[in-house]
């Protein structure tokens, strides 16, 4: 398992250095540096100020530079303020960021595993059938689509419900259930087909043949073997949530992550493109290492399998 | 014994002659895979709903525009934000198409339209025929779906096929690339990639396809492994079959139905990706239009002119849950183990 | 002897979107404390649904029991509640199924698959349950126990497996046990420790057990009395003796014969030409005459009646009655010369 882990986290430092690589040669690549597009700044002031940040050193000691430090975490100034750091930027829109995700991943999660598993257990019903044409639907249409449909609904026809922007709980509702949709969707097609297969397993009949209740053995031998395969699919459901996150934050006007990199982005603000392209990609994967990590722990026949190699 | 003993006469004890064949005949015509699976397809509602849909959605993308006189950017400030109006369909009520908008004021009137000007899907800020920018961007958005779709599936089974047929070490650098290629996020490299090329049709194709084939590589080179080791293939390798014959005559029609339901699933996520691009400003540029950037457009102006988002938006929620129906049909039809 | 458990006139049926299929057709037989009975037919005669109805584990919706009455220790187990059922499952009748390497869930600890049915069946505590289950492991025969109680299935063989199986279906000491096709998926060396196992265990415990199985061997090995079964029905029962060496339906010579023999030297094993019939649309007459080379016209029309050999041994075949010609059986189906 160590031996398992440690070659993980290589190659995660791998893939991340190779990003941060591209990354740094196209910033290289692209027009304009942090001083260059200030007019008001003499040639003299602008020379110093490169010099300052290292921008006249040969292209390989800029590049051993910037890797020392994104080791450190530092990803450098915005062109958008003065003096603002990206990292700042990072901080100040991880807050209402995580917090959709999270409540987000939460909900999708805990209503996608009931529907799932009620239309495993009624299977062949209408109440079957109707979770799983809902499931197609919500993995099919794109999250910004149903954002902006319940935006237009509920927020401004019905006006049940805040618009946009971000000042209290009640606005949380709105993005948060537009991002959950697809984890709902997901979820519950991934827990029906799990608990359908179990369902049908020896082991369940054996559990039965034992004279425990049906319930019981739904629960404790159903529903927990269902649910450890779940913790395979919250990697790219991750990902799709970070990638709806962009759109969905900017359509809510939510002032997260995703927000300023979209507006990063409309105004050729590159080291925060790039500073954020590289966050994520370390939330990538990070979370892919450690969903792996986990589910070699919660799944007792990797678990050891893992433990003697 | 009972009361049908009676009923019994002793020349009912006589050796019967009874064909023992007959209990082993097949009352079914045999099909072949293909056959059968196309049966079991038809079967499924959803996906032949689905493949109806698109089929239509790609008709109508290519006719359509020509059922109007304007083109794809022919600007008239005259006659911006029109809400939609059908003759015919104006009394009926619910669905909005008489040309007033959500004020109740009857913008045709009120802007002098000429009487025999009709906007279907009324006109966009600059005046332009919504009904014409839909329908060409149903078509921008269907040709990159596609054009990713089929680049995808020919480096990703050349790919996937190569590295799984020839096996050893060539396998093996070929898989250490892919494993450091999938752990780089597609997102990332998406948005990278544009940021460089430009937003374009093709730059978004190949932004796309740059971290799509792995996907359908990985499941080339799953399957053809499986498949090498089965005894059928490890037969005709024993009688001397040369490598094209077992490529053609047994590899690849057996991975076949695993690569189509791939490329079903490509289609949608392609479509999706393009719209997202849209919505983050990498998207196609104007005048062109994808579904994505109509959208997206749409949503800047949602509270006074919903018809500028409804309408694409509709139209690619159909195109997507219908390649979803359709490959969830051709998967279930094709290959039942890969449910899921 | 007591009677124990007593099949009457068992039909059970599975609904599909095809139709009904009869898959068991009016068995009847009894089990008495402390036997064995085998039950013997091939895949599709309907032996494992017949457990499965006793143990009331047909698919839910699917399967049901149509008519005829399953009495235990005179209840009627046909009609009790699921709440009753629970009470019966594992502590009065329990259940080994054919394929060890899946009726352990692999996600939890055998100590707790074990203990789960002496918490709920004997309300023992925790320590107790885990020292009974070590005990268990103990009597099945697998060694150190105390550590291998806390392990999980994927770290047991087949034949270990099969055996922490046993020892589950015998944690609340039932009176009856069945044991669908127990060493079918095991291999042959396994096989046979496994039957040691079960007749060993018989002897300790005195459990009663249904034995269900396509191999005659293991039938010689464990059992007392033996239930033919095909098309649904029982068409020959009697103890082993009778089956082997008297049997009187061609079924039954069928499968004696197609059963490899040590000292028929350059004898090809004899397979029964034909398939089963269809349960969906079951014969009228008897269910092997389509296959039965001794087949009489009354054969096809009229279902026979169940004729009595001796006091234990019973066929249901139209060659025993007085009108029809004399048969003698096949060579073949003659075990160590004996007729």
């Amino acid at each position: 398992m160590l031996r398992y882990i440690t070659k993980r986290v290589f190659a995660m430092l791998l893939t991340l250095l190779i990003i941060a690589t591209i990354t740094f040669f196209l910033m290289k690549l692209l027009p304009g540096s942090p001083f260059n597009n200030q007019e008001k700044l003499s040639e003299s002031q602008r020379y110093a100020l490169n010099e300052k940040y290292g921008l006249n050193d040969p292209v390989p000691v800029q590049y051993i530079n910037y890797l020392g430090k994104l080791a450190q975490g530092d990803l450098g100034y915005t062109f958008q303020f003065d003096g603002r750091t990206v990292n700042s930027m990072i901080v100040n829109g991880m807050g209402p960021s995580a917090t959709v995700g999270f409540e987000a991943l939460l909900f999708g999660t805990l209503v996608g595993l009931v529907l799932g598993i009620v239309a495993a257990l009624r299977h062949n019903s209408f109440i079957d059938y109707g979770a799983m044409i809902l499931a197609v639907f919500g993995i099919a249409i794109p999250s910004f689509v149903f954002a902006g449909l319940l935006q237009y609904y509920v927020g401004v026809k019905l006006e049940w419900l805040p618009v946009a922007f971000w000042n209290g709980p009640e606005y949380h509702i709105l993005p948060a259930f537009s991002l959950s949709v697809g984890v709902i969707a997901t979820v519950a097609r991934f827990m029906r087909t799990e608990m359908l297969e179990i369902l049908g397993t020896d082991y369940i009949l054996m559990a039965r043949s034992k004279g425990i209740s049906k319930n019981a053995v739904i629960i404790k031998h159903c529903v927990r073997n269902s649910m450890i395969p779940i913790i395979t699919i919250l990697g790219p459901m991750a990902i799709a949530l970070i990638t709806g996150s962009l759109v969905i934050e900017n359509i809510f006007a939510i002032p997260g992550i995703g927000e300023q990199f979209v507006k990063s982005i409309n105004l050729n603000d590159y080291p925060v493109i790039m500073g954020t392209t590289l966050f994520y990609s370390f939330l990538i994967v990070v979370i892919i290492l450690i969903v792996d990590i986990l589910y070699g722990i919660i799944d007792p026949r990797i678990r050891v399998a893992g433990g003697k190699s | 014994m009972s009361m049908s003993e009676r009923k019994l006469t002793p020349d009912l004890f006589r050796p019967a002659n009874l064909d023992s064949g007959k209990s082993e005949e097949i009352s079914k015509p045999s099909l072949s895979f293909w056959q059968d699976a196309f049966r079991r397809l038809r079967k499924n509602k959803g996906a032949m709903i689905g493949l109806f849909a698109i089929v239509f959605i790609i008709v109508f993308s290519l006719i359509a525009p020509s059922l109007s006189k304007y083109g794809m950017d022919d600007q008239e400030l005259m006659r911006a934000n029109l809400p939609p109006k059908i003759p015919g369909l104006e009394k009926v009520g619910f669905l909005g198409v008489d040309g007033v908008d959500i004020r109740g004021v009857d913008q045709y009137e009120m802007k002098n339209v000429p009487k025999d000007q009709n906007f279907w899907f009324g006109t966009d800020t600059l005046g332009r025929d919504q009904w014409v920018r839909v329908w060409k961007g149903t078509q921008i958005s269907l040709y990159i779906a596609f054009l990713a779709a089929t680049i995808d599936l020919i480096v990703g089974v050349a790919y996937g096929g190569i590295s799984a047929f020839y096996g050893g070490r060539l396998d093996n650098v070929m898989q250490r690339i892919v494993e450091v290629l999938v752990g780089i996020p597609n997102l990332v490299v998406i948005i990278l990639f544009i940021i460089i090329l430009d937003p374009g049709i093709l730059s978004i194709t190949l932004a796309l396809v740059i971290t799509g084939w792995i996907g359908m590589s990985r499941i080339v080179r799953a399957q053809i492994l499986s498949l090498k080791s089965r005894e059928f293939v490890l037969a005709s390798k024993t009688l001397g079959s040369s490598n094209g014959r077992l490529i053609t005559k047994h590899l690849l029609p057996n991975t076949l139905g695993a690569i189509i339901i791939t490329s079903t699933f490509t289609i949608p996520g392609a479509i999706f990706f393009e719209a997202f691009l849209s919505f983050i400003g990498l998207g196609i540029q104007p005048p062109t239009a994808s579904l994505g950037a109509l959208i997206s457009d749409g949503f800047r102006s949602l509270r006074i002119y919903p018809h500028l988002a409804i309408y694409p938006a509709s139209i690619m929620c159909i195109l997507m849950i219908s390649f979803n129906l359709l490959g969830d049909g051709l998967r279930d039809a094709l290959d039942p183990k890969m449910r899921r | 002897m007591e009677k124990l458990l007593e099949l009457d006139n068992l039909h059970v049926s599975f609904q599909t979107y095809g139709g009904e299929v009869k898959a068991v057709r009016g068995v009847s037989f009894t089990l008495e404390k402390g036997e064995s009975l085998a039950i013997v037919g091939e895949s599709g005669s309907g032996k494992s649904v017949t457990s499965k109805s006793v143990m009331r584990l047909l698919p839910n919706k699917i399967g049901f029991i149509k008519e005829g009455a399953i009495r235990f220790q005179g209840k009627d187990l046909a009609k009790a509640s699921e709440r009753e059922m629970e009470k019966i499952r594992g502590a009065e009748i329990s259940m080994i199924f054919q394929d060890p390497m899946t009726s352990l869930n692999p996600t939890m600890t055998i100590g707790k698959q074990i203990m789960e049915g002496l918490r709920k069946h004997q309300n023992m505590s925790k320590s107790e349950a885990k020292e009974r289950s070590i005990n268990l492991l103990k009597l099945v025969g697998i060694p150190n126990p105390e550590l291998r109680v806390d392990e999980y299935p994927h770290q047991f063989s087949g034949g270990m497996r099969q055996r922490v199986v046993i020892a589950i279906a015998l944690a609340c000491n039932p009176k009856v046990l069945i044991a669908d096709e127990p060493t079918t998926a095991l291999d042959v060396t396994i096989q046979a420790q496994i039957l040691d196992l079960m007749r060993d265990l018989q002897d300790k415990t005195g459990t009663a057990i249904i034995l269900i199985t396509h191999d005659l061997g293991v039938v010689a090995n464990l059992a007392q009395r033996v239930a033919v079964m095909y098309g649904g029905m029982i068409v020959e029962t009697g103890t082993v003796d009778e089956i082997f060496y008297k049997p009187k339906h061609p079924y039954t010579w069928g499968l004696l014969a197609s059963m490899p023999k040590l000292n028929a030297e350059s004898k090809e094993l004899l397979a029964i030409p034909g398939t089963p019939p269809d349960l969906m649309n079951p014969p009228k007459g008897c269910p092997f005459a389509a296959r039965c080379p001794y087949a009489m016209e009354v054969c096809v029309e009229n279902m026979p009646d169940a004729t009595d050999v001796s006091s234990t041994h019973k066929a249901a075949c139209w060659l025993l009655d007085e009108r029809a010609p004399k048969v003698e059986p096949p060579e073949e189906a003659v075990v160590g010369g004996a007729r």
